[in-house]
């Protein structure tokens, strides 16, 4: 990076929080500043919900994904359509309804005080650490790549975005978050252009998307009812419908950015842009990557993308061994490259040994990947500390080789302006959560506006400590991120089980769910301690439990059954 | 709202354009190569 990339990086970001900042400089009561000036239109709402949802890993990780194991991950989305229109057509309307702040208030209207206490908590614990992690994750690979130090990395970040969401509030989120999806779209856009300019002279772009065909990096969606695949259409469909139900209609870091919309109508139609652009975004950035593994056909990839930890082997014991490697990956590379050419143009010819030329380039990319395999297995007995998937470094490598100054400024800012725009929800939502939840709701019920809007300034800038203080010592705790997904999915399934129950079970009263939330919790930790169950199947068993049980509670113990107000439920 | 007039025609539209996106995502592998 030189100077131009580090003006482009900087004006970008704190232009866009100096220009959030100013905005919304003039906050008129709690409402505003928890809610927005409740002017929002339709188009501010979807990119807010669509901004929150991506984060800088989102730019760091997927594209690295495409590359290694092609676009399927795309299906992970496949629930969030369906997810989207249930919280439209279901959840959305009562919440507008009883113009609640926080989807735990309506716990609390639905069911009782210690219901919307328990979802409030589980919310705020797992938040809390997500909210650090989306600061830490970004600034190891950032760090680790630019040679920043990664103290300041994290406390630059996060002091940033902890001064406008505590100083602006709802409107400063959503405003800052509608100029950082623009850089987003920008950069990507720029990344598409200058892959394609780049591939050889003789290479069209359908040609590099024939290579990423042949070479299985477009293989889509996948039919198969394999349970040891892990990403198919059915895993998608069904696993990724609770996902995004418990995540778009139960989590407040999403609740709160369409429940500041101008009205019911713009609000859903924000929600419904993403359950038709998020597949193809996702896709673009998936096809991103596809794209930079085609470039990477033509000019030879590092064997091990993560740069500073290979040159910090390369010169230790193990260092001879590596070099060897690394001379048989370049020699495999380079007769790759020779058969691909000879795969396209049998190919172009219509030639009849273009299968036969299309199975000698896949054998040869199965060369390629078992000496980089082997190459991994080395430097990981070398250094026990190297994590070998490198797929995090895939795309920030490309980005600072081969884009041209300027753009890898604008590159390094996508990635910061989608960490900020994930954090800046979070905070807002976990400080509104301890607002109106615990503060207003137990200990000071009858105070001034102006006294809820420092204090929600103060509980905002707190979780803003918490998480940049959870940011600075994560690299203590190993496998942290994965650590906070496991939290995640321990608690979301409970959490939506309560809300399905509420909206859905009208008979169900708040002693049975409350009771049913407990037991189902613990049947999920005992399995969580005792068996070897993936974790994303804590999510249903959590949720299944949760609703079986209050059934069976309210008709055994459950005394009053009369149904809850028509108002707080569906059905 | 000009078209779909309803909200319930709107979702329809929505779920649509999601199984139009898997078959053109499914179709994409038997394209390329």
């Amino acid at each position: 990076m030189n100077a131009l990339d580090y003006t482009v990086l900087l004006v970008t970001l704190l232009g866009i929080a100096a220009y959030g900042m100013w905005r919304t400089r003039r906050q008129e009561g709690l409402d505003h500043y928890l809610k927005g000036d409740q002017n929002v239109r339709w188009g501010t709402i979807g990119l807010s919900v669509m901004a929150t949802q991506a984060s800088a890993i989102t730019f760091l990780s997927t594209p690295g994904q495409a590359y290694e194991s092609g676009i399927s991950f795309v299906q992970n989305y496949f629930g969030l359509p369906l997810a989207l229109v249930i919280v439209c057509a279901v959840f959305l309307p009562i919440y507008r309804r009883l113009k609640v702040y926080t989807a735990y208030e309506y716990l609390g209207r639905r069911f009782d005080a210690k219901t919307r206490l328990l979802g409030a908590s589980l919310f705020l614990l797992q938040r809390g650490c997500a909210a650090g992690i989306t600061i830490y994750a970004p600034a190891i690979v950032l760090s680790s790549v630019l040679g920043w130090r990664l103290d300041l990395t994290v406390l630059g970040t996060g002091l940033l975005v902890v001064a406008y969401t505590v100083s602006g509030g709802n409107d400063a989120v959503n405003l800052t978050q509608k100029w950082q999806m623009g850089v987003v779209f920008i950069g990507m856009a720029a990344a598409f252009v200058v892959l394609l300019v780049r591939l050889p002279e003789g290479v069209s772009p359908l040609d590099g998307l024939a290579v990423a065909g042949g070479l299985g990096k477009l293989n889509a969606v996948d039919f198969s009812f394999d349970v040891d695949r892990r990403y198919t259409i059915w895993t998608g469909i069904f696993g990724g419908l609770f996902l995004s139900l418990s995540y778009f209609g139960t989590d407040q870091s999403q609740v709160q950015r369409y429940l500041s919309g101008h009205s019911l109508r713009e609000s859903r139609l924000g929600l419904l842009f993403n359950a038709i652009f998020k597949i193809p975004m996702q896709f673009a950035i998936l096809l991103l990557g596809a794209l930079v593994f085609v470039f990477y056909q033509f000019e030879r990839p590092p064997v091990f993308f993560n740069s500073p930890a290979w040159e910090a082997n390369i010169a230790g014991p193990s260092g001879g061994q590596l070099r060897e490697l690394e001379a048989a990956y370049a020699d495999a590379h380079e007769r790759k490259r020779e058969q691909i050419g000879r795969w396209l143009d049998a190919r172009e010819s219509g030639s009849p040994t273009a299968t036969e030329e299309l199975a000698a380039l896949q054998a040869a990319h199965v060369e390629s990947e078992t000496l980089r395999s082997e190459a991994k297995r080395v430097l990981q007995e070398a250094d026990a500390r190297v994590r070998p998937k490198d797929s995090d470094y895939v795309f920030i490598t490309f980005v600072l080789t081969y884009l041209p100054h300027g753009l890898i400024g604008l590159l390094i800012a996508v990635i910061f302006a989608a960490g900020l725009s994930s954090t800046s929800s979070e905070l807002n939502a976990l400080g509104t959560t301890t607002l109106v939840d615990f503060y207003r709701h137990l200990w000071k019920p009858d105070a001034s506006d102006a006294h809820y809007v420092t204090a929600s300034k103060l509980f905002t800038g707190l979780w803003g400590v918490v998480a940049i203080g959870f940011a600075l010592f994560a690299n203590v705790v190993e496998n942290l991120i994965e650590a906070v997904n496991i939290i995640g999915s321990i608690f979301y399934g409970v959490i939506l089980g309560v809300f399905l129950v509420a909206f859905f079970l009208r008979h169900v009263r708040g002693n049975a769910v409350f009771l049913a939330a407990l037991v189902a919790q613990t049947i999920v930790l005992v399995l969580f301690f005792t068996q070897d169950i993936g974790y994303l199947w804590f999510n249903l068993i959590g949720c299944g439990t949760c609703v079986i049980l209050s059934l069976f509670v309210q008709a055994l113990f459950g005394g009053d059954s009369s149904p809850a107000p028509a108002d707080s439920a569906a059905v | 709202m000009p078209w779909p007039r309803t909200w319930r025609g709107l979702y329809v539209l929505v779920l649509g354009v999601f199984v139009l996106c898997v078959v053109l995502l499914a179709a994409l592998a038997h394209l390329y190569p």
